[in-house]
C-alpha cells in the first residue's frame, strides 16, 4: 500500500465572490491492480478528467486515451478547482467551471499536445453554476446571481466562446437538458435561493421547481412547466421525444413532451416508490435507447429504479410507459447492514442495454446491474478510501458492448479507476504513475468520455450535470458554504 | 434481436434443391471452397491519432478445410469498410448473406462474387435487429427506439411499411419465409405479420382494419399488418394473459406445423420461463395462405425446476422430438446459472434442468455428430465466476446420450503475465485475461468442427468428443471479431439467435 498526501489549501477570494473555493488536506491508499499491457482494440476515443487544484493553485485536465490507457495532453487550467465539466457533441472541445465567474475552454482532440486553452469571462456580476453544450459550436452558461441563462457566441475555430446574457429563468438554474435535434431545451431551476437546501433537506423544502423552455434558435424564452420539488437532473431521449426531470424532493420524475414543450399529457409524473419507508432520492439517471428504460439512481434508498419509458412511432407514450419494471436493491435483499449505506451517485449503462454500472459513494463501490435479470450481480472495490460519483462509458459497440470501458471519478483521489466490462474487473491504479489513467495534478472533480454514450457519428448531448449535483454534501466538509461548494467535495 | 427458425429438414432439403445446386465448389474471387465469414471491427488498429471511429471494419474469408487464410492478407467482401458489423445472417441456400451494422444498416453480401450486393436495406438509425427473409423478399426491422416494426419488400419499389408498435424488441422469421412473429419489450402479447392480398388492401383502407390488428401501414391503401395473436373474438389481454409470460422469440418445430413461443418469464420482467405451442397455419405471412384457425387454448410446454425456483428462458432449438431449452435460473439473490431443459414434443414433458455455461444462451447451433453448441454472454458474473470457480460461455451438448459434453472451464487473472487456468492452449485468448462472450457459432458440416467466435477471437473445435481444440493459428483475427457463419454450409442453420439478444 502505498498513501500520498495531498496539501491543496486554499482560499480563493474572487473578483465577484459568489462563494470561496476551498480544498482540504486528503489522505489517500493506493492499491495495486495490475492493468491490461496488452489492450483489446477499442474505439478511438478519449476520457477526460478535471482536476481541484494543486498546491500551486491551478487545475487540470487530463486526457487519455482510451485505447491503451495512455496519457495523451495534461494541460493547466485557470486558478481554483474545476467545479464542472462539459464536452460539446464531437468530445473535441469542452468547457470548465473555474470558479463563478471563471469559464475556461479546450480543445480536446483536434491537436492532444497543443490544442487551444483559454480563459472566457461571463459577464460580469454573474455566476456560473452549470455548464451545457449540446452540440458543436454551442455553449450555454447557467447564472445562479442574475437567473439567467448565457449564451456563449463562438468565437474563433479553437473552441473558444463570448458569452453573452441571455432571458431570465427561475431561481437557482443548476441544469438543461433538450433536444439538440430542434434545438429546444430546458432550464431546470429549483425556485431556491442558491444553497444546498436540495443537497441536504430536500423534503422539507416547499417550493416547487420549474422548467424555462429556451428555444436556442432564437436565443429566447418560451414559458415555463412546473416541476417537483428540488429538481436535481434532467435527461432527453436521443429521438427528442420526452425529458426526464429527476425531483429530488418528491420522490418523482417529471415528464415533459419536448415537441409540445409541456408536461407529458399521460404521464406528468412518476412517483417512484419509497422503500421500508425511506425516501427515493433520486439524484442521477440513464436513457437506454435499445430498451426504453429509464435508469434512476435514488441516493436514500439505495435503489435503482426502472422505468419503461418506451413511445409508439406517433411519439405517443406505450401501453407500459411510465410502469416501474424493477426497483433493485442495491444490497440485494440483505438487510443486515446498519448504519451503513450505498448512497449511489451516479449511473451508466452500457449502450446494449445489457449492464448497469452504478457508483455508490458511500460504500466505495461500483455496483454492477445485469439489466434482463434486474439484479445486482457484481460489486467492485474502489481503493483507496475514495467516494466516487461520476462515471464515463465509452463502447466498441452497440449490439454487444464487449469491450466498453467505464471511468470513475472521486474528488478525493488522483486515481482515474476504470472498470471493463469483458473482464468484470475493476482497475485502481497506483497514482502517481505514467500508466495515463491518473490525474496528471490534483484530485479527480469529473470525468467525461469523447464518446458520450456510444460512439456514433449522430452522437448528441442531452444533459448537464456538475459531478455530485443533488448528492447530499456529507463527504469532507460538514458545512459546505453554498451550492458548488458541496458539489465539489 | 431478430431470428430465423430453425428450418425442418423437409424445409431445408426443399431450399437446397430450389436454389440448384448450392454455391459450393464454384469458383470464387478467394478461390476458397469452403468459406467461413468472419466479422471484424477494427482490424487495422485504433490506437492515437484520428478522431472516432475511423471506418476500418471487414469481414474476411477464411478456409474450413485448412484453418487458416490462403493469403497473408485475408480476402475480404468487397464493398465492404465503412460499418462497424454486429452481426450475420447466413442464407448459402440463396448464395447470399446479410451484415447486420451498428449504425442499423444492413447490406446484403453476395456469396458468389464475394461483394456487398446493392445499398442498405436496414435502418437509418440504429436499431434492435433486423432480418431478411429466405426468399430474399422482406427486410423486417424492429426498433425499440423507433416504437415500430419496419418491413421493407426489395420486390416492391415503394418505400419501406412502419408499423406502429411500442417497444417493438424483436422478429422472427421461418424458412421458406412463410410466417413472421414479432415481439415487443413488457409485453405479453404475440404479434405477427399479414401481407395483405390486393383485395384487402382495399378493404382495410383509411383504418378499417381486421380484428386483432393494432396496426396496418400504409393508412390510405395498407399493404401490411400487425395483428395480434389471438382467437377471432377473443379478448386479447385475457387470453395472451393465460397463454404467455413475455414472450420473447420462437422457433419451429421439426415437422413445420407449429411455432415454439418462449416466454422470457423472470428474464423478461415476468414471473417464469415455458414454451407455448402455436399453430403456424393461421398466422401465414401472405394474406391467403393461411389455413385453420388460432384455437381458443394453447398448449404450454412447462420446465421441470424445483417449486420455488425463480428461471427464465432465452433461447431454445428443436432437433426431432426434443425441443432444446436453454434459459438462467437463480440460485440466490444477484446469482444466477446456466440451464438446459429437454422437452418431448411428443408428450409435452421437460427433462431435469441441466448445468450449462452461465450467462444468457444467445447461439444454440447443431453440428456434426449430432451435437448442439451453446454460445452464452455474460457468463463473467454467473454463479461460477461468483463463486471463484472456473467458467465458460460454451456449451456442447451429445444428443446422443443427452448429456452435457463439455463447459468450458477456465479463468484468467487480470494479470498479462499469467497464463489461464483450463484447457485452452492459445496464446491469442489470454491476452488480458477475460471470460469469453460467445457472439457466433458456425457449424462447419462435414468437416466435424465448429468455429466459433469468444471474447473477440475466432476458435475452432472439433465436434466428436472430447470436443478437443483445432489449432486456430491460421484464423485469427487482428481487432475484435463478432461473429462468424459458414458460407458454403449445405443449410441456412447457422443459429437461432443474432448476437442482439440481450
Amino acid at each position: 500500500m502505498k498513501t500520498l498526501s495531498m496539501t491543496a489549501i486554499r482560499k480563493l477570494a474572487m473578483p465577484f465572490a459568489c462563494f470561496a473555493v476551498s480544498t482540504f488536506p486528503l489522505s489517500m491508499s493506493a492499491q495495486t491492480v495490475a492493468p491490461h499491457t496488452t489492450p483489446y482494440v477499442v474505439p478511438q476515443s478519449y476520457a477526460t478528467a478535471t482536476s481541484s487544484e494543486t498546491a500551486q493553485g491551478q487545475s487540470w485536465i487530463t486526457v487519455i486515451d482510451v485505447s491503451g490507457d495512455t496519457l495523451v495532453r495534461a494541460q493547466p487550467l485557470a486558478f481554483g478547482s474545476s467545479l464542472g465539466l462539459t464536452l460539446d457533441s464531437s468530445g473535441l472541445f469542452g468547457q470548465s467551471i473555474q470558479g463563478p465567474d471563471s469559464v475556461d475552454y479546450f480543445a480536446n482532440g483536434t491537436n492532444l499536445v497543443s490544442g487551444a486553452v483559454g480563459n472566457e469571462i461571463p459577464p460580469s456580476n454573474t455566476c456560473v453554476s452549470n455548464l451545457y453544450m449540446p452540440a458543436q459550436q454551442q455553449l450555454y452558461a447557467l447564472d445562479y446571481k442574475s437567473s439567467r441563462v448565457q449564451i456563449g457566441y463562438p468565437s474563433g475555430s479553437n473552441g473558444a466562446f463570448i458569452l453573452s446574457d441571455g432571458d431570465t429563468v427561475g431561481t437557482t438554474p443548476v441544469g438543461m437538458t433538450g433536444d439538440p435535434g430542434t434545438n429546444r431545451y430546458f432550464v431546470i431551476s429549483q425556485n431556491v435561493p442558491y444553497g444546498v437546501a436540495c443537497n441536504n433537506i430536500p423534503h422539507q423544502v416547499s417550493a416547487a421547481g420549474q422548467a424555462t423552455i429556451f428555444d436556442a434558435t432564437f436565443g429566447s424564452t418560451e414559458g415555463t412547466i412546473p416541476l417537483g420539488r428540488c429538481p436535481v437532473f434532467g435527461l432527453t431521449s436521443p429521438d427528442g421525444q420526452r425529458s426526464f426531470i429527476l425531483n429530488r424532493g418528491d420522490d418523482s420524475i417529471s415528464v415533459l413532451n419536448v415537441p409540445q414543450a409541456g408536461l407529458d399529457q399521460s404521464h406528468p409524473t412518476i412517483l417512484l416508490p419509497q422503500v421500508s419507508g425511506s425516501h427515493a432520492g433520486p439524484v442521477h439517471a440513464e436513457y437506454v435507447a435499445r430498451s426504453g428504460k429509464l435508469l434512476i439512481a435514488n441516493y436514500e434508498s439505495d435503489t435503482v429504479s426502472v422505468v419503461n419509458v418506451q413511445l409508439d412511432s406517433d411519439g405517443l407514450d406505450g401501453p407500459a410507459f411510465g410502469t416501474i419494471v424493477a426497483s433493485i436493491d442495491l444490497w440485494n435483499g440483505n438487510t443486515n447492514h446498519p448504519g451503513q449505506y450505498k448512497h449511489p451517485t451516479t449511473i451508466a449503462a452500457l449502450p446494449d442495454g445489457s449492464r448497469a454500472y452504478v457508483t455508490n459513494q458511500s460504500d466505495e463501490t461500483v455496483s454492477v446491474i445485469d439489466l434482463k435479470l434486474n439484479e445486482v450481480v457484481s460489486s467492485l472495490p474502489l481503493a483507496n478510501n475514495t467516494h466516487p460519483r461520476s462515471i464515463a462509458v465509452v463502447s466498441n459497440a452497440e449490439t454487444n458492448a464487449l469491450f466498453a470501458k467505464l471511468y470513475i471519478s472521486a474528488p478525493d483521489g488522483n486515481a482515474i479507476p476504470w472498470v471493463y466490462a469483458v473482464d468484470n474487473v475493476i482497475a485502481n491504479p497506483s497514482c502517481p504513475n505514467t500508466s495515463g489513467v491518473c490525474s496528471y495534478a490534483g484530485n479527480v472533480t469529473d470525468v467525461r468520455a469523447s464518446a458520450q454514450d456510444y460512439s456514433s457519428s449522430t452522437n448528441k448531448v442531452t444533459w448537464s450535470r456538475t459531478a455530485g449535483a443533488g448528492s447530499p454534501c456529507e463527504l469532507d466538509k460538514a458545512t459546505p458554504d453554498n451550492l458548488l461548494d458541496c458539489q465539489a467535495h | 434481436m431478430l431470428t430465423r427458425f430453425i428450418g425442418t429438414t423437409s424445409s431445408i432439403i426443399f431450399m437446397f434443391l430450389f436454389s440448384g445446386q448450392g454455391i459450393q465448389g464454384q469458383s470464387h474471387p478467394s478461390g476458397v471452397l469452403q468459406r467461413v465469414l468472419i466479422a471484424v471491427q477494427n482490424p487495422t488498429g485504433m490506437q492515437g491519432g484520428s478522431p472516432v471511429l475511423a471506418p476500418q471494419f471487414s469481414l474476411q474469408i477464411a478456409n474450413a478445410a485448412t484453418d487458416s487464410f490462403p493469403t497473408s492478407a485475408p480476402p475480404t467482401i468487397s464493398g465492404y469498410g465503412l460499418h462497424i458489423p454486429a452481426s450475420l445472417e447466413n442464407l448459402t441456400g440463396q448464395g447470399y448473406g446479410v451484415v447486420q451494422n451498428e449504425d442499423g444498416s444492413a447490406l446484403m453480401l453476395n456469396y458468389g462474387s464475394e461483394a456487398v450486393s446493392g445499398s442498405n436495406i436496414g435502418s437509418a438509425s440504429p436499431v434492435n435487429g433486423s432480418v431478411l427473409t429466405e426468399n430474399l423478399r422482406y427486410m423486417i426491422t424492429a426498433s425499440e427506439l423507433g416504437g415500430a416494426i419496419t418491413v421493407q419488400d426489395l420486390q416492391s419499389s415503394n418505400p419501406p411499411v412502419k408499423l406502429n408498435l411500442a417497444g417493438a424488441s424483436s422478429a422472427s422469421v421461418i424458412p421458406g419465409s412463410s410466417v413472421a412473429l414479432v415481439f415487443a419489450a413488457d409485453a405479453n402479447v404475440v404479434y405477427y405479420l399479414r401481407h395483405l392480398s390486393a383485395t384487402h388492401e382495399q378493404g382495410y383502407a383509411n383504418g378499417q382494419w381486421p380484428p386483432n390488428a393494432v396496426d396496418c401501414e400504409p393508412y390510405s391503401l395498407p399493404t401490411f399488418c400487425l395483428m395480434q395473436l389471438a382467437p377471432a373474438g377473443a379478448n386479447v389481454a385475457t387470453f395472451s394473459q393465460t397463454y404467455f409470460d413475455h414472450p420473447i422469440k420462437a422457433v419451429i418445430s421439426s415437422t413445420g406445423e407449429s411455432l415454439f413461443v418462449l416466454n422470457g418469464g423472470a428474464e423478461a420482467d415476468g414471473v417464469k420461463g415455458s414454451v407455448t405451442v402455436v399453430p403456424a397455419g393461421p398466422v401465414a405471412l401472405e394474406d391467403g395462405t393461411q389455413s385453420g384457425t388460432i384455437p381458443n387454448s394453447l398448449t404450454q410446454y412447462q420446465l421441470a425446476f424445483p417449486a420455488g425456483t425463480v428461471y427464465g428462458v432465452d433461447n431454445a432449438i428443436a432437433a426431432g422430438t426434443k425441443l432444446y431449452v436453454a434459459g438462467q435460473a437463480r440460485v440466490s439473490p444477484g446469482v444466477w446459472k446456466g440451464q438446459l431443459s429437454v422437452i418431448d414434443v411428443t408428450t409435452g414433458t421437460a427433462s431435469n434442468p441441466m448445468n450449462i455455461a452461465d450467462g444468457i444462451p444467445v447461439r444454440m447451433t447443431l453440428a456434426d455428430d449430432n451435437t448442439l453448441w451453446i454460445g452464452s454472454i455474460r457468463c463473467n458474473t454467473g454463479e461460477n465466476a461468483q463463486a471463484g470457480t472456473p467458467f465458460g460461455c460454451l456449451t456442447v451438448v451429445n444428443l446422443t446420450s443427452a448429456s452435457v459434453g463439455l463447459i468450458e472451464d477456465w479463468y484468467c487473472v487480470i494479470d498479462s503475465s499469467t497464463k489461464c487456468s483450463g484447457d485452452h492452449p492459445d496464446s491469442y485468448r489470454y491476452q488480458g485475461g477475460g471470460s469469453g462472450d460467445v457472439t457466433g457459432i458456425a457449424p462447419i458440416t462435414g468437416l466435424h468442427k465448429v468455429y466459433y467466435v469468444e471474447h473477440g477471437q475466432v476458435h475452432i473445435r472439433q465436434t466428436i468428443s472430447p470436443y478437443s481444440i483445432v489449432p486456430n493459428n491460421g484464423v485469427t483475427v487482428a481487432g475484435v471479431a463478432v461473429d462468424v457463419t459458414y458460407m458454403d454450409a449445405g443449410t441456412d442453420n447457422d443459429g437461432t439467435a443474432t448476437s442482439t439478444q440481450r
